[in-house]
């Protein structure tokens, strides 16, 4: 993938949009294996832009909320929750924040309570849980809403490439996604879905290399949605990237099978892990009794190499839920790639952590 | 041993006060025990790379790794901006203190 996105980058610059040149139009072909993969029949309907939060920003504030109720969970990441918290400052929303369980899904009961009782003109739910893994089910909880004629948003930065997403079924208006989690593209890729009917006002406004001489932005999606200059080249990694996992299948019962391993195995060295049982992703959450917790993302980082991150995942809110506020959580997340030695290491290294604290 | 850059660390969190300081060289043990006369040492030689934290009695947290050519500091909120001129005008010193090599531990 990088290869390919050193090639674009060496190649003279050109955009479709803005070139007479005859050459691979790299969005349409990123559009169109996009929406293969959540099954979307128009790839026109796929917004391109660099990452979940833009996305967020584009399908947030473009949908025109005007007075309206919005409700959200506890379990959001600040992508979601900062947009929301602003147009809630402006006097242009009032926000509802449905809390989540102890393994960070949102609580059903009160979701539907809430909906019932309020039919916000929006909805916008986390597809997985960035700090725990859990996965909602977004299909019965977005189309509740549905009946209840909200506009319904998934984010599924945390799912998209690992879960089965079918918008037409799972009852999302949009989805919005990044394209360096479970896509493997690189970072500063990412987009949205946005279903036939549903109109969004553009967030950002400028040039478009199309019907230049209009003063407002054109009617035609995706362009509508899409002013600036793309980074070709990073979109030419993601495609590569997406042909790849066509061909690569996500190894879901290795993932899982490491997963278990990994939970296990720190609750036996003593480690606090917050538990996940159901559908999840494969990210496991703990904290170390006896070490600070920033120290011990320094130590695993720096003195052991094993990437991690520690802190609030910018999900503030999931924490109080789950019994990691207010420092949060360290968070060590399995891939494709993570093998048996990994997990081995780990627990050596967890061992050896553990033994300096008695 | 020369300090070479200063930059705020940021975290989670609002307000945390946290600061990396890259040297030219490498940290080495017997910096380590310079700066930590200053305040109380915990040293760990069997991590895969050794991993130090002193804290001192002005609740100063200082960590790093030997080998590495940088340290991380962390202030408390009490006094920060004084403490972290304290802090650094000590830093200076226990480098020239190094650079003399009339360090012996003690």
């Amino acid at each position: 993938m990088g290869e390919e996105v050193a090639s674009f980058i060496e190649k003279i610059p050109r955009h479709p949009g803005r070139s007479g040149a005859a050459f691979e139009d790299i969005l349409f072909l990123c559009r169109k294996e996009l929406a293969e993969l959540i099954r979307v029949d128009d790839p026109l309907r796929i917004v391109l832009c660099k990452n979940a939060t833009e996305a967020l920003n584009i399908a947030i504030h473009g949908i025109g909320l005007k007075k309206n109720m919005v409700i959200t969970s506890a379990m959001e990441h600040n992508s979601v929750l900062r947009p929301l918290y602003l147009l809630e400052k402006k006097g242009m929303i009032e926000l509802e924040i449905i809390p989540c369980d102890a393994e960070g899904r949102v609580n059903k009961q009160q979701w539907e309570e809430k909906i019932d009782k309020f039919s916000p003109g929006l909805v916008v739910l986390n597809h997985a849980s960035n700090v725990t893994g859990a996965v909602n089910n977004a299909r019965k909880l977005l189309n509740d809403a549905k009946k209840k004629g909200c506009l319904t948003i998934l984010d599924a930065s945390q799912s998209m490439g690992l879960l089965e997403i079918d918008v037409s079924t799972i009852g999302a208006d949009i989805v919005t996604f990044t394209g360096h989690k479970y896509l493997l593209g690189p970072s500063g890729t990412g987009g949205l879905y946005i279903k036939k009917g549903i109109e969004i006002e553009p967030f950002f406004v400028g040039g478009t290399g199309i019907r230049s001489d209009l003063r407002e932005m054109p009617p035609e999606m995706p362009g509508r949605l899409e002013p600036g200059t793309p980074s070709i080249p990073l979109f030419a990694g993601l495609l590569y990237s997406l042909k790849w996992q066509k061909e690569n299948p996500v190894p879901l019962k290795k993932m899982e099978m490491l997963t278990q391993r990994l939970e296990q195995g720190l609750i036996e060295r003593g480690a606090e892990v917050i538990r996940v049982g159901g559908e999840r992703t494969y990210i496991v959450s703990f904290r170390l009794p006896g070490w600070d917790l920033k120290e011990i993302g320094y130590i695993l980082d720096r003195s052991f190499g094993i990437v991690c991150r520690t802190g609030l995942h910018c999900a503030p809110l999931i924490h109080r839920y789950i019994g990691t506020a207010p420092e949060g959580s360290i968070r060590l997340s399995i891939s494709r790639f993570s093998s048996e030695e990994d997990i081995n290491y780990t627990f050596d290294v967890i061992e050896g952590l553990m033994n300096e604290t008695r | 041993m020369k300090l070479v850059d200063i930059r705020k660390v940021e975290d989670c969190f609002d307000g945390s006060m946290i600061f990396r300081y890259s040297f030219n060289k490498e940290v080495e043990e017997s910096l380590m025990r310079i700066m930590g006369q200053k305040g109380k040492l915990h040293y760990y030689p069997k991590f895969l790379r050794p991993f130090f934290k002193i804290t001192t009695v002005e609740d100063v947290q200082i960590k790093g790794i030997i080998g590495h050519d940088n340290i991380e500091v962390v202030y408390p909120q009490t006094n920060k901006w004084e403490k972290k001129k304290e802090f650094e005008t000590n830093l200076r010193k226990c480098l020239e203190e190094l650079d003399k090599g009339d360090f012996t531990e003690r």
